[in-house]
């Protein structure tokens, strides 16, 4: 590269820009920010919360060079609500399996979604944002791979052994339910 | 919802309960609150290029991402005289700064900027000259010989291979520790501000009375040492902003 191509290729955003470049693309993601949070969360109000955490500190100081909008945004909500999501488990009886003293076969919709959210709660943070990226909002395993800074076939490694403990997870802890009734 | 091609009773179980979750939440409520979430949004302002930022060489990246990311820094906890050396930075009619980075007190590279409230910058380094004229949108590097290059600022490319920290830097949010001892520095007492940006110590002196940045001071990765000076306010001449006449237009190789 020349150094006028060089010195060239540095010509940032002014401030203004990058945040007007900022607030177009929170609105124009709105939708995907919150489903996705609310997703991991169950809930639209704590979904609301985390996208808003998301606006403010964005605002603050607002990214330069984001090349793909919808999956960064996805990536800070998913790492948001898992955070929150984590916290509200540390907080509950988390001993038990939420509400789901019902076999395997019987749980209804509800139940399924909370018990995986109590599960992904235990996982490794990482782990966590990974499973959710991928199976709650929707990112490509290459997509996951660029924004977490991972090679596309790690990623895809990582997601199946995911896959195994929370089944593992999930089938141990109704198991235990069943056990109890 | 990726396709997951799941065919073990293992994959069918957990799916389900994925499907639970995803379809736990109405899409009309998830519509409605993104609704309000956008109500909530700021109104955009009006873009000025009154600080364009170029990485241009290691100094001069280092010298404007400074002056930006204390543009945007907020401090924690260190009440309002770091914002009042900040405003410096916010609100300037012109800005010099001359950047040293040394090794060992030994001076490598050393990096002058003139920046304009309007958009215009100059950067000096060895013997070449960057001149931004934001007026004319155009970007020229003189180089020795008489000769420059010059391209339209809308065409120049977005940055790819940047450095890191410069982003970094820009993101940086602590607190800006006051120092207890005052200082003379070329005749102004001064007051320092301790900050850590990205693991890098940096001081900030200021004047003690008006509050306008003069030093700043750090230590680099490597054992380089760096000194910014800076100038506010200072008479700039229009023609530092402009290709000086005799020069030759060549085309980039």
């Amino acid at each position: 590269m020349t150094r006028l191509t060089e010195g060239l290729s540095g010509w940032r955003k002014s401030g203004a820009a990058r945040r007007n470049e900022l607030i177009d693309a929170l609105s124009a993601h709105a939708g995907i920010i919150i489903a996705s949070a609310v997703r991991v969360l169950g809930s639209l109000h704590d979904a609301e919360d985390v996208a808003q955490d998301i606006a403010e500190r964005l605002l603050r100081s607002p990214p330069s060079d984001v090349k793909n909008w919808p999956a960064y945004l996805k990536t800070l909500s998913i790492n948001g609500a898992i955070d929150r999501l984590r916290k509200r488990r540390l907080t509950a009886d988390t001993d038990e399996l939420t509400e789901t003293s019902t076999p395997e076969t019987e749980l209804v919709a509800d139940e399924r979604a909370e018990a995986l959210r109590d599960a992904v709660a235990r996982l490794e943070q990482r782990d966590a944002t990974l499973f959710s990226l991928y199976y709650l909002a929707d990112l490509s395993q290459a997509e996951i791979g660029r924004q977490l800074d991972m090679r596309e076939n790690a990623v895809g490694v990582a997601l199946h052994r995911i896959r195994a403990r929370l089944s593992d997870t999930l089938r141990t802890r109704l198991q235990l339910n069943d056990g109890e009734k | 919802m990726n396709d997951t091609t799941h065919n073990t009773d293992d994959d069918r179980f957990l799916d389900s309960f994925v499907t639970a979750a995803r379809q736990d939440v109405d899409d009309a409520d998830v519509a409605e609150a993104a609704r309000r979430f956008r109500e909530r949004l700021p109104e955009k302002k009006p873009q000025r290029s009154r600080f364009w930022q170029p990485r241009f060489a290691t100094a001069a990246v280092l010298v404007t991402g400074l002056a930006l990311s204390l543009q945007l820094f907020v401090p924690g906890g260190s009440g309002n005289a770091f914002a009042d050396v900040q405003e410096w930075f916010l609100n300037y009619r012109t800005l010099e700064t001359r950047t040293v980075i040394s090794l060992e007190d030994e001076p490598l590279v050393t990096v002058q900027v003139q920046a304009t409230a309007n958009g215009h910058v100059r950067i000096e380094q060895a013997n070449i000259v960057s001149i931004l004229n934001a007026e004319n949108r155009t970007f020229a590097t003189l180089m020795p010989g008489n000769r420059y290059f010059e391209q339209p600022v809308d065409t120049a490319p977005e940055a790819e291979d940047s450095l890191e920290w410069v982003e970094k830097l820009g993101e940086f949010r602590g607190e800006a520790e006051r120092l207890e001892d005052a200082r003379l520095i070329d005749g102004q007492t001064a007051v320092g501000h301790r900050l850590k940006i990205d693991d890098i110590d940096l001081v900030l002196w200021s004047n003690s009375d008006n509050d306008a940045p003069i030093l700043l001071e750090g230590a680099l990765p490597g054992g380089l040492q760096l000194e910014s000076r800076f100038a506010f306010n200072v008479a700039l001449e229009p023609d530092l902003f402009q290709v000086p006449e005799g020069y030759i237009l060549v085309e980039a190789d």
